[in-house]
């Protein structure tokens, strides 16, 4: 046998089957960084195999050498399906007893038993160690909501999914780790602890740490708020009370679908600044700069909120306002913002029945952050003739 | 604007034909709506149902541009 044929890697059977399903991987292909799935899977068994070794060997106080690349498991092939990555374990390079052994079959049974009674909300079993809960409730932290693995161990299954690690997690009271992608705007910026408040499209609020280096860009995202959007991959932590970002590994600054709309209605507010008294032929009311910024905070929200609302027409009133006008089906609407900023009016008038609709927002009602009474009032219209 | 858009609106007409300026043409067409005698939630209604028929309906005068005329060759 020649010295190259010597080192070749001798075949061995399948370890261990995982199949990632759904979602991304119905195209047959594996992202890569779902690959650490795999990793974590690794990780698990030699945990529980470290565990069971000191159980059978009592009095040893260190694994043996080469325990550590006996647990190693290699990516050998994977099957045409979803995809499913098929592992083994090269005799190789383990020591021979250590291969031969059952300490890593057997452990690796462990994992799966211990992963199909998490799946059936039952208890974990005896022989599973509590020091590998954690890496447990870490399996699956790439899966989306659409996704799971299926682990399969000779005749034994379990499957992963975000909705079993849950329930682990909260069983055995254990953060919960996923690593997502969100995207949203920036509502609150704590620059001495470097962290700002991220509020997503599903209205949750997340806290995200950053780094210093991008603090004036965060900073121009708050001020350019809602056209500036933030969206970042990192690890998100779940606990019974909060949800936040522990690690960001990567942050981008995206644009609204609607910024040439929005940047518009601020372009057009950003004239009022520069009406004087006495306008309207010496009876007219400037704006003021706190009724024009309520007005372009408000309407800047129903256009990032509302997909299916037009840009309004805005003007001056005599007496300082501002009044924004739309025409929704056949009803004729104004918004007017009142000089002090106190309140905000809505009257609408159909131009075939001249029917008559209003309403009055406080600015506790209709604001910034949320202007959802006004959406829902202007788009009762396109439901009424 | 057209005073038929709201039949019983209680507002006066008035002519007021405009001079061309150094940027727009003569508009003899032009008037006046006077809402000054009703109530300020009365005159709001109407002028935003007024607004909102002229715009569905479109300029009316002067009339949109015509299309052009079809070029003429010169004969060769």
């Amino acid at each position: 046998m020649s010295q190259v044929e010597a080192n070749e890697p001798t075949p061995e059977p399948v370890f261990l089957e995982v199949t990632f399903d759904g979602g991304r991987f119905a195209s047959h292909a594996l992202p890569v960084d779902a690959a650490e799935e795999l990793a974590t899977i690794q990780e698990l068994i030699e945990t529980v195999a470290r565990h069971l070794y000191f159980e059978q060997n009592q009095g040893k106080k260190r694994v043996p050498k080469g325990f550590l690349v006996s647990s190693r498991l290699y990516l050998a092939s994977s099957m045409d399906n979803c995809f499913t990555a098929r592992l083994k374990r090269f005799s190789n390079f383990a020591k021979p007893n250590l291969f031969e052994s059952a300490l890593f079959d057997q452990a690796c049974g462990i994992v799966v038993s211990a992963l199909l009674a998490a799946s059936l909300c039952q208890s974990l079993p005896t022989n599973f160690p509590t020091t590998a809960i954690g890496s447990l409730v870490t399996l699956g932290r790439r899966l989306d909501d659409d996704e799971s693995l299926f682990i399969k161990k000779d005749i034994a299954r379990a499957r992963v999914t975000q909705e079993t690690r849950r329930t682990l997690a909260a069983q055995y009271r254990k953060p919960l780790e996923r690593i997502a992608i969100v995207d949203g705007e920036i509502i609150e910026f704590d620059d001495v602890n470097s962290t700002f408040q991220l509020l997503t499209k599903d209205a949750d609020t997340i806290e995200v740490p950053f780094s210093r280096t991008d603090t004036e860009r965060l900073l121009e995202a708050i001020k350019n708020r809602p056209i500036e959007r933030v969206q970042i991959r990192g690890k998100m932590t779940y606990t019974a009370t909060q949800k936040k970002m522990s690690s960001v590994d990567e942050l981008f600054i995206t644009e609204h679908d609607r910024a040439l709309d929005i940047q518009k209605l601020w372009d057009r507010l950003e004239s009022f600044e520069e009406i004087e008294g006495g306008w309207l032929d010496g009876d007219g009311v400037a704006p003021t700069g706190m009724v024009i910024a309520q007005a372009r905070e408000v309407i800047s929200r129903i256009l990032a909120d509302c997909q299916d609302i037009e840009r309004p027409k805005t003007y001056p009133t005599p007496m300082g306002g501002i009044q924004v006008e739309w025409v929704i089906g056949n009803w004729a609407i104004d918004v007017k913002f009142s000089p002090h900023g106190d309140i905000i009016t809505a009257d609408a008038t159909n131009t075939e029945t001249l029917a008559d609709k209003a309403a009055i927002f406080t600015q506790q009602q209709v604001n910034r952050k949320d202007a959802t009474m006004l959406i829902e009032w202007l788009q009762s219209f396109k439901a009424v003739a | 604007m057209m005073l038929s858009d709201i039949p019983g609106a209680q507002v006066s007409l008035w002519e007021d034909a405009l001079p061309p300026t150094a940027t727009t043409p003569a508009n003899p067409a032009h008037a006046l709506l006077d809402f000054e005698q009703l109530p300020e939630k009365q005159r709001e209604k109407l002028g935003r149902v007024f607004k909102a028929k002229a715009l569905a309906r479109g300029r009316l005068y002067p009339p949109p541009n015509p299309p052009s005329p079809a070029d003429v060759s010169p004969a060769s």
